[in-house]
């Protein structure tokens, strides 16, 4: 098993690579992969021959989109893991908690005050209002002792995205019609007019999240055992709980301030890969992120060349590939995925 | 003509004046303020010109005899019959940002929110000029966009001049007849309908044109019930072209006196805030008042 799921890490490892250079050979805007070569690897090559617009659209257009892809994919699709896990629910997904429309709120709420022109303003005030949103679902469920109920935890998620869908319907309502114009800009996101400054960003709230889902997978998987199970092994559900639900919401969050929210990559690919590699959190979070970030790519890719000149929101292309692709895994593995959660509940 | 009607054309001459006297600056480089109010510079006559937003843009530079200057261009169903040959670069919310550094244009008209931000890391010059709530925004944008593209505004000036004394002309022969009560409605097939109120740009013309909005009693695009607009009971309903027939056809509206006595026009949504907002006016103060357009 454990050799099994390594040499799949290695596969998806190589299909993101492939994805990536893929994602960047190919463009509405016709570069031959030569030419691509010597743009990227500037510095071992020589520069001649090269056509300083081409140039420009691969550091300054292509490559932050691909690589802001690669790290939504990841960020969803880990998070998606990683809560199914946590609720022991198939149906969470990394909005679970109501990120988005907290951070869809938070964007309106921008745009409203009109601080949207303030460099990152919209980022970080829909960044806060994913946590603001997540925050107050974990307090409404805190019980006594501080316990966690799964089910409150889920209620009160549904009621607040609920209540924070009204607020940016209000703002969408008060708004002039230059403000509306934009929050329903922000609202359509995608990965359009990526920058290397939300690459970076993103990178690093990435990177701290990841390394923490990981030092808790063993955690999870006693989790997934149920939680008296899991305080017999040692692992104490609340403080895990607290911990990884405030990654997955500081990620999402990362993820829905700079692309909006893009559905199925968090719910399907934790799915799928569960039927590849098994429950093991150790090797599923890896490569579910894996996985995330090459089916973004992907997506992304098709939605900017399909209807060129035009794009399609990238929401459409996961939906389209995702569903078809789930229920196809759904149909082969039935009998799986029934096991899968009943047996250890 | 009484003193309130007098003083509606003056202001109305007084902008016109204000805005052509403004600082008539003359040779590249320029400056220009954005819609963010940042300070957009020009440094030299833009011969590639890129068109990423509103419909609006296009109109000026082909009134501005710019067309040809024109490489590349967002979809809009607005956009001039001049540009159908014009390489297209996709929808004015996500417009392909790589086509457009491509055509490595001079300047890029129009863009906004993240694509506005990727083309100026890109490092090109975009200039978005503030959002359109009358006639005078209209003048001071095709102002902003003359100066852009040629450095000087002489020929802005003058369309300005024609567009306002056509204006004022056709104002004065309206302004002293009885106004009928004109609601611009913009319905959809099940809810109630959106009415242009105070502060619109429809408000403004269909002032201009000797009508009387019957919502002024809020600001912007409002939905409103049917209840209230059949107790406002207009004489004239004004909307979109492809939604007379949702109008005439509505169970409720044709209880209102427009309906009953045909008087449901259209005009085109795009051409309240059009550069040729005076043939608006014209059309809509026909429509008003065909009598007074009847002599000669």
């Amino acid at each position: 098993m454990r050799r099994a799921g390594l040499s799949v890490f290695f596969i998806s490892l190589i299909a993101l690579i492939a994805s990536i250079a893929c994602g960047i050979a190919i463009g509405p805007v016709l570069i031959p992969i030569d030419e691509t070569f010597k743009i990227l690897f500037g510095s071992f090559f020589s520069l001649t021959g090269v056509d300083p617009t081409h140039a420009l659209i691969i550091d300054q257009v292509r490559l932050p989109r691909v690589l802001l892809a690669a790290l939504v994919g990841f960020a969803l699709a880990t998070c998606g893991a990683v809560m199914q896990g946590l609720f022991r629910n198939p149906l969470a997904d990394p909005y679970l908690l109501g990120i988005a429309s907290g951070a869809t709120a938070g964007a309106a709420l921008v745009i409203i005050l009109q601080w949207d022109t303030i460099a990152l303003a919209l980022p970080v005030g829909s960044f806060l209002g994913g946590l603001l949103a997540v925050a107050m679902v974990y307090q409404l469920s805190r019980g006594r002792f501080g316990r966690l109920d799964n089910l409150t935890l889920i209620l009160a998620g549904v009621a607040l995205a609920a209540l924070f869908s009204a607020v940016s319907s209000f703002l969408l309502y008060v708004a002039n019609n230059d403000e509306t114009r934009r929050i329903v800009f922000w609202v359509l996101g995608g990965l359009g007019g990526a920058q290397w400054s939300h690459v970076k960003s993103l990178f690093f709230i990435v990177l701290i999240g990841f390394t923490v889902m990981l030092a808790f997978a063993r955690e999870i998987n006693a989790l997934i055992l149920g939680e008296e199970m899991a305080t017999h092994l040692g692992v104490q559900p609340e403080s895990v709980k607290k911990i990884l639900m405030l990654t997955a919401t500081l990620i999402t969050a990362g993820a829905v301030a700079f692309a909006g929210t893009i559905g199925f990559i968090g719910l399907i690919i934790p799915h799928a890969v569960r039927w590849i590699v098994g429950p093991n959190n150790r090797i599923l979070i890896p490569v579910s992120g894996l996985c995330g970030a090459t089916l973004l790519i992907a997506c992304d890719t098709a939605a900017r060349t399909v209807v060129q000149p035009a794009e399609i929101p990238v929401g459409i292309i996961t939906a389209l590939i995702g569903a078809p692709f789930f229920l196809l895994l759904l149909k082969r593995h039935r009998h799986l995925s029934a096991a899968h959660w009943s047996e250890r509940t | 003509m009484n003193l309130r009607n007098f003083l509606r054309i003056f202001t109305l001459s007084l902008l016109v004046t204000a805005i052509l006297v403004l600082p008539s600056l003359a040779g590249f480089p320029i400056k220009i303020v954005d819609d963010r109010g940042k300070e957009i510079t020009i440094t030299k006559k833009p011969e590639r010109i890129v068109i990423a937003g509103a419909a609006l843009y296009a109109e000026i530079l082909v009134d501005l005899g710019a067309a040809g200057r024109v490489v590349g261009i967002t979809d809009s169903a607005d956009n001039p019959p001049e540009f159908a040959r014009t390489e297209k670069l996709g929808n004015i919310f996500a417009p392909n940002i790589e086509k457009i550094i491509a055509l490595k244009p001079d300047l890029v008209i129009g863009s906004f929110g993240k694509p506005r931000d990727a083309l100026e890391i890109a490092g090109l010059i975009v200039l978005t000029t503030p959002a359109i709530d009358g006639s005078v925004d209209v003048f001071k944008t095709i102002r902003s966009i003359g100066l852009a593209i040629d450095g000087e505004t002489q020929k802005t000036d003058s369309l300005v001049g024609k567009f306002s004394e056509s204006i004022v002309t056709d104002e004065a022969k309206v302004i002293e007849l009885p106004r009928p009560s004109v609601a611009i409605l913009y319905p959809s097939p099940e809810s109630p309908p959106f009415a242009a109120g105070a502060s619109t740009p429809e408000n403004e013309i269909v002032l201009r044109a000797g009508g009387q909005n019957s919502f002024t009693d809020f600001t912007q695009y409002k939905q409103v019930n049917f209840e209230e607009i059949i107790k406002r009971n207009p004489d004239i309903i004004l909307t979109d072209p492809s939604q007379i027939s949702l109008i005439t056809s509505n169970r409720f509206l044709k209880e209102t006196k427009a309906v009953k006595t045909g008087k449901v026009f259209g005009v085109k949504a795009s051409s309240w805030t059009s550069s040729r907002i005076a043939n608006t006016l014209r059309g809509v103060a026909k429509l008003f008042h065909p009598d007074a357009f009847k002599e000669k």
